[in-house]
């Protein structure tokens, strides 16, 4: 042990050289390596081995002799701020993961250029003519439960704001997580001016607010509480993959917020070619087949198969709430602050 | 001179990412610090993080009197264990710990699973407040119980005798003996704690409740990632560096200097008079099982969450084992290079104590660089970072080593307190001895510091290595596909809805983190005294 000090200061030199060594060689790796490659910024669940990524990167690379490589931000939200950081210096051919209530100030950065796609390829149930962001998969907001622990959810949002404080839920921040500034504007749309008044009414319903839709889906598997705010599609995924028909989306009489993801193109591209291509795959049958059963969304095209059985049984919105865009940009502020006031009674 | 480049190092990276911050928003930053403190929801938001930290301090140190003394003077099977495990808590992921206080204490958690097979209601009491302090005397408390039972230990025998001859009652004990004792210790430990609350960002974001139980770190996330609002964040995070380096200087100034316990703590408790006497044994009991009930059921929890047999898969899965690699390497240099600043910071500090008085403002300067990586928000300071590097290279072909080097910062305060009293005790017995026998560089550090100074510097390399084996906030900005480890992974895996392999992952990690902390520490005391070292050599 007399020798612990050189071998420790050694090991250090040594664990430090080869980080620095390894970052070498894959930095001169991308250099030598033919291909080019293509950087897409998007959030971790999109790029994670049991996301659409894996799969999509595949049957891309299959076709454009290119690699494609992903960065993962820890959230939609974060994909937007890491290029702002970045700025014009950034890697990112395209950025995949924000959604409508985003787009017009991800617009405003002035970073992003127009995808040229054909928007008529698009088969959805909204109309669509953003010349810059180019859909890739679309959803509901929805409270998911388990139908063996809580056998009447209630029919509306009014019945959940009314519920009383037994029925306890759990919501994602606005500030840090798309679903829950999904529902702050679905509570928006539906209540208007008398928002702040609802979400007073909701305060003692809510077990806790979470960062990201990650932990407050956790928590709920777990048993934390009646509800958890989520996707209609939810369902999907527990019944395909694990057999298990006992969680539902509560149908809400208003009708659901709608959340359609988006991707664009940098402006500052450094593949522009290779980005253009892959814009346009974006809305192909490749592409657009992942999506249902490892993102757990609607695809924006018709799928010759049709959409996977386990659909068939999900919950269909009775109207599909959708604020302006930007009006959202304008308010989303004074909304967020009206939400904490609210809550923090 | 190395403490002098160690902390030109660790001003420049925090003043050049938060000056990166400043310059990048583009709007006056003293007109965005007054608007902020101007604004009445920053000030509700500084009212509650000093309220909850201030709490959170208050119950760690008072509740760790109680079960140090308790300790001190009991021996029973699993004592030992019991103060091992329970440390581990200090080096735990916040994440982990936070899943393991739901499993406990949640609305389904084994609290309410008891209550309700007693035929009594379900109760809801841990998230908003009461989850931040319960998950704060959680990390916390074995630190201070620590703290104070190692000083209680080195009260000799023959002491204890004359107590027992006097026919001192356990009050009086307490009162004379000691109160003095950890009175001097108090404020160091408090200020530490204290630090450690008001900067704590996972378990408020997940057990706060929401918006009514921000902090300002959340509100400079929020400000980042959320407004992209930098002049908001840069003020925010001055405005946090200032109140909270303040108070907790003048802690520091109260205590000098935070002391960490150097040994383990586990050596046996001392026969004492007050031992025998049967209030002091039923409260002795009481205290010892509440803390071991509160300190390790999270722990267990979070194990026993992985018993779920589908989550096992992920073994084979390489994602897993890329991620368990990286966060080995990424651990073990962050940890090193921690405890080497962390070693030229101690090296200064001391130095400057040991000049006429004039210096010692400046020893305390030297303490509080260590303390300023802890204080600057990550997200703040990562944002900083990637302002800087943009100019230069590309910040994510620098990931690893960004990882590294951010890792090493955070780790930085753990590692300075650890070592300056340890250094401060070998030096003070070797320096004038030293100075007249002419040895002097590496001899000196070689033959008279480092026999004394391998356990304290293997228990700092172990705290260092787990703090950043558990990261998540550096990690969550620079991770990419090929870069993640543990605590990324398991986010993933809660992201894509496998909840019963993201609990194998997370007892995982416990388990890395854990075994790091044991082996590390060990290589320290093997063949060698254990504790504070005596000048073997000399």
């Amino acid at each position: 042990m007399r020798k612990f000090l050189p071998s420790f200061l050694l090991s250090t030199v040594a664990v430090v050289a080869a980080i620095a060594a390894a970052t070498l060689a894959t930095a001169a790796g991308a250099v030598h390596a033919a291909p080019p490659a293509l950087n897409i910024y998007t959030y971790d669940s999109f790029e994670s081995k049991w996301g659409p990524g894996p799969k999509i990167k595949a049957a891309f690379e299959a076709q454009c002799d290119c690699v494609l490589n992903y960065v993962a931000a820890d959230s939609s939200t974060g994909i937007l701020s890491r290029v702002q950081l970045e700025g014009a210096a950034t890697r990112a051919d395209i950025v995949l993961g924000l959604d409508n209530n985003l787009m017009v100030e991800a617009k405003k950065t002035g970073l992003l250029a127009a995808h040229h796609v054909d928007l008529s390829r698009l088969d959805a149930p909204f109309a669509w003519d953003d010349p810059v962001f180019l859909p890739f998969d679309y959803g509901y907001f929805a409270f998911i439960y388990d139908r063996e622990k809580l056998p009447r959810p209630p029919a509306s949002l009014h019945e959940l704001v009314t519920a009383g404080d037994g029925l306890k839920i759990l919501i994602q921040d606005p500030r840090s997580s798309t679903p829950g500034l999904g529902l702050l504007l679905w509570v928006k749309a539906v209540y208007g001016d008398d928002a702040f008044d609802a979400w007073r009414q909701l305060a003692d319903n809510i077990v806790t607010v979470t960062r990201g839709w990650s932990e407050a889906y956790g928590l709920f598997l777990d048993g934390e509480a009646d509800m958890v705010l989520s996707y209609t599609t939810s369902p999907a995924y527990h019944i395909a993959v694990d057999g298990e028909h006992k969680y539902r989306a509560a149908a809400f009489a208003e009708g659901h917020a709608m959340q359609i993801e988006v991707a664009a193109q940098l402006a500052s591209a450094r593949q522009p070619v290779l980005a253009q291509r892959f814009m346009h795959f974006i809305v192909s049958r490749a592409f657009q087949s992942v999506i249902p059963e490892s993102q757990w969304m609607y695809p924006v095209v018709d799928l010759p198969g049709g959409l996977p059985a386990a659909y068939a049984e999900l919950v269909q919105p009775a109207a599909r709430l959708q604020l302006d865009p930007h009006l959202v940009a304008e308010n989303k502020a004074a909304w967020v602050e009206e939400f904490s006031r609210a809550l923090s009674r | 001179m190395f403490g002098v480049a160690a902390a030109v190092v660790v001003l420049t990276v925090v003043a050049g990412a938060l000056g990166a911050l400043v310059a990048a928003a583009g709007r006056d930053p003293w007109t965005a610090l007054l608007a902020e403190l101007a604004n009445p929801l920053t000030l509700s938001l500084i009212r509650f993080t000093l309220w909850q930290a201030a709490l959170s301090t208050l119950l760690s140190v008072a509740l760790a009197i109680p079960l140090a003394r308790a300790l001190a003077r009991r021996d029973f099977r699993g004592r030992g264990a019991l103060i091992r495990l329970s440390s581990v808590s200090l080096v735990i992921p916040s994440m982990v710990a936070a899943l393991g206080m739901v499993a406990v204490h949640g609305r389904s958690g084994w609290v309410n699973d008891l209550r309700a097979a007693l035929g009594l209601a379900r109760v809801d009491y841990l998230y908003g407040l009461t989850g931040i302090l319960f998950a704060h005397v959680f990390f916390n408390l074995p630190l201070a119980t620590r703290i104070f039972l190692n000083e209680l230990l080195t009260l000799p025998q023959a002491g204890w005798r004359q107590a027992a001859l006097c026919g001192m009652r356990p009050r009086h004990i307490f009162r004379r003996i000691e109160w003095p004792l950890l009175r001097g210790l108090i404020p160091g430990a408090a200020g530490m704690i204290f630090l450690l609350c008001f900067t704590s960002f996972a378990v408020v974001l997940t057990l706060g409740g929401g918006p009514q139980s921000a902090t300002l770190e959340v509100a400079v996330y929020q400000a980042v990632r959320f407004d992209f609002d930098l002049s908001k964040a840069a003020a925010l995070s001055l405005i946090q560096l200032v109140l909270c380096g303040a108070l907790a200087a003048g802690f520091f100034a109260l205590g000098g200097g935070a002391r960490f316990p150097l040994r383990a703590g586990d050596a046996p408790g001392v026969a004492r008079p007050d031992a025998g006497v049967f209030g002091a044994r039923f409260i002795d009991a009481v205290v010892i099982t509440a803390a071991a009930v509160f300190l390790l059921s999270p722990l267990a929890a979070a194990v026993a969450r992985a018993a779920a047999p589908g989550g096992w898969a992920l073994l084979a899965d390489a994602e897993f084992w890329r991620a368990l690699k990286w966060t080995v390497v990424i651990a073990l240099s962050a940890g090193a290079l921690a405890c080497l600043f962390a070693l030229a910071l101690a090296d200064l500090t001391v130095t400057l104590r040991a000049r006429p008085s004039r210096w010692r403002g400046l020893a305390l300067g030297a303490e509080m660089v260590s303390v300023l990586t802890l204080l600057a928000p990550p997200i703040a300071l990562g944002a900083g970072l990637f302002l800087l590097f943009r100019r230069f290279t590309d910040a994510l072909s620098l990931g690893p080593a960004l990882v590294v080097g951010l890792n090493a910062l955070l780790a930085l305060a753990f590692a300075v307190r650890i070592l300056t009293p340890a250094l401060q005790a070998q030096r003070g017995r070797a320096d004038a001895l030293c100075a007249g026998l002419g040895v002097r560089g590496w001899n000196k550090w070689r033959w008279i510091l480092w026999p004394g100074m391998r356990a304290p510097l293997a228990y700092a390399l172990a705290v260092a290595t787990t703090l950043a084996a558990g990261d998540m906030g550096v990690i969550a900005l620079f991770g990419t596909e090929e870069l993640s480890t543990l605590p990324l992974l398991i986010y993933r895996l809660l992201g894509a809805y496998r909840v019963e392999q993201a609990a194998v992952a997370a007892a995982l990690l416990c388990t890395v983190c854990a075994g790091f902390f044991w082996v590390i520490e060990r290589l320290g005391r093997v063949g060698g005294d254990a504790g504070d070292g005596e000048l073997a050599h000399a």
